[in-house]
């Protein structure tokens, strides 16, 4: 069910390196788990709606004011920080070749 | 054996502090030293906080002076699951990808803990990120059953159900999406209960499945769960699912000690056929027949999907793993790969090397679920089968007040005996994944009769919000 194409096309999707042999694992492992979810199959659910969640989901909203900002402790805590800011690798050249 | 301070329940340690027989210290000792002579073996925690934890219990000694008003959890020993944010404290979630990483704040549940005087004493290992039944895919090593070593805790809460059994907390919060806390706890010989979806805010646990993850309360006694629960309940500002209850909280620690003679109980003949081993069969069945002349009446009941189950739960959790999981990108926080060269090497090599097998297969498989083309066929699916099980549970409890099912089909099982097969590990959920799609609450107390030594684990199901009487047939049942 799945193949090895569609294999590398999901790790792309997920920006998940993965190795030769993890490859080679995973597409036995992940077809057989897809095979399983096929018993879902004999099922009439054309009038069955979707369940997402289980309690009424609102959106709970705070008055519109200002709050102050973390201090600087939250980001000590942090790995590469420089200056009080994040230290990134560079990734404007990195965007271009996406 | 001589039961230790480390191995009463909390009642039991309250009454002593009351009457002076022992201090907070001696209570925080005995725990240390039990841990201190298991942990070698078990391997339940990654963190531990011993000595913040004893100078908080003799800070207790030194200015609890009256006990009236004094929260009953004050000065208890408690473990966290760690994938739960206790502030300045590592929270790795057992993953290489979060090994460097420290809490900027307290979870509510760590917040109510901590106004309430309790002393948490360490974060427990798991299954990375909490996905697996075993807790044996762990960045920090596998976690072994306290009652043979060479068997599985069950997970993904295998820690706090580990280190409970042992004495080495006195109760413990897990985090329960598909049977994480009550298997473990079926497992472990413990208690193990996942609340309502909704009845216990999950600000500050780190999210998995957000549709089903849960905060559970792991103890040695239904009471302790129930006070535990009480803590940590109820509604917060900061979780937009948890829900607003008109009761207080503190009616289940009496409504736990009535009588039953008005409940009656369902027994699903879906969860007593092929697959479940016939020892675990026959111990949950005892129990009903010591239960049935109590009650007011005891009937089999069907839940005709519960077969579907595994299949809608895990292509749920799997998508819901995928989106809630792109967040670490290795770009503000955890773990990053060395000699990057571009952003997309670092995000694949840093995820790559950052996240175990199974986490990997679960990104892998939602994000298929998801994807364009094959969405309705898996994802939509999925979510329309969690329909038809909510319409289950909804039918039975026309009709009763609870039910009684197995927690798994088997004991703890030998370590690496499912590790290889993945589908066989996910198979061994099928009794506790029900209940978790309708996101009602259940509880897994070990039953008097053990197999081959091992404790044997038996769920009560009840309706939304039901806790009371979930808590109130297992109470009654701990006293056969």
């Amino acid at each position: 069910m799945l193949e090895q194409k569609e294999l590398e096309r999901l790790i792309r999707l997920t920006k998940i390196g993965l190795s030769e042999t993890e490859l080679e694992l995973f597409g036995s492992q992940l077809a057989k788990i897809v095979d399983y979810f096929q018993n879902l199959k004999s099922l009439s659910l054309s009038n069955v709606e979707p369940t997402s969640h289980v309690v009424e989901i609102t959106c709970p909203r705070r008055p519109d004011q200002k709050n102050p900002s973390p201090d600087n402790t939250l980001l000590a805590k942090m790995p590469w920080v420089k200056f009080d800011q994040f230290f990134v690798p560079i990734i404007l050249d990195a965007l271009s070749e996406e | 054996m001589t039961r230790e301070l480390c191995d009463l329940s909390i009642i039991e340690l309250r009454n002593l502090l009351e009457k002076r027989k022992v201090s907070f210290s001696d209570i925080t000792n005995s725990v240390v030293k039990r841990i201190n002579e298991k942990e070698k073996t078990i391997n339940g925690y990654i963190s531990l906080f011993i000595e913040q934890a004893q100078e908080l219990a003799q800070k207790l000694d030194k200015e609890v002076k009256d006990f009236n008003n004094l929260s009953i959890l004050c000065g208890i020993p408690i473990a966290i699951k760690d994938n739960i944010l206790v502030k300045d404290a590592l929270i790795t979630c057992a993953s290489k990808i979060l090994s460097n990483f420290i809490a900027p704040y307290d979870a509510t549940v760590i917040r109510r803990l901590k106004e309430n005087g309790a002393i948490i004493i360490g974060k427990t290992n798991l299954d990375e990120f909490a996905m697996g039944s075993s807790s044996e895919m762990s960045f920090y090593g596998a976690v072994s059953n306290p009652h043979n070593p060479e068997l599985v805790a069950g997970g993904s809460s295998g820690g706090s159900a580990a280190v409970v059994a042992y004495g080495g907390a006195i109760c413990a919060l897990g985090s329960d999406t598909g049977g994480s806390v009550r298997q473990p706890a079926s497992f472990c010989g413990v208690v193990g209960l996942k609340p309502t979806y909704g009845r216990v805010s999950r600000f500050g646990l780190v999210a998995f499945a957000s549709s089903l993850d849960q905060i559970g309360q792991i103890a040695r006694t239904v009471k302790d769960c129930a006070i535990l629960l009480s803590v940590v309940g109820g509604w917060d500002s900061a979780d937009s699912t948890s829900v607003k209850l008109p009761e207080a909280a503190d009616w289940w620690i009496k409504a736990i000690e009535s009588d039953i003679n008005d409940i009656k109980i369902g027994i699903p003949k879906e969860y007593f056929v092929s697959g479940l081993d016939p020892d675990v069969g026959k111990a949950v069945t005892n129990m009903i027949k010591a239960i049935t002349p109590h009650c007011k009446e005891v009937k089999e009941v069907s839940l005709p999907h519960t077969q579907y189950a595994i299949s809608a739960y895990y292509l749920i959790n799997m998508a819901e793993a995928s989106s809630n999981l792109a967040r670490y990108d290795a770009v503000k926080y955890g773990y990053r790969a060395k000699d990057c060269k571009t952003l997309r090497e670092l995000y694949e090599k840093s995820r790559g090397e950052g996240f175990g097998e199974e986490v990997k297969r679960r990104i892998i498989l939602g994000a298929y679920a998801l994807s364009k083309g094959y969405y309705e066929e898996y994802y939509g699916t999925a979510q329309k089968v969690r329909t038809l099980i909510r319409n289950d549970f909804d039918n039975v409890f026309k009709e009763v007040s609870v039910l009684i099912t197995p927690t798994s089909p088997t004991c703890a099982f030998r370590k690496g005996e499912k590790i290889t097969d993945p589908l066989k590990m996910y198979l061994s959920d099928i009794y506790t994944v029900p209940a978790s799609l309708a996101g009602l609450p259940a509880i897994s107390i070990p039953c008097k009769d053990r197999v081959q030594g091992l404790p044997v684990g038996l769920q009560i199901i009840g309706k939304p919000f039901d806790e009371k009487t979930v808590l109130r047939v297992a109470a009654w049942l701990e006293r056969l």
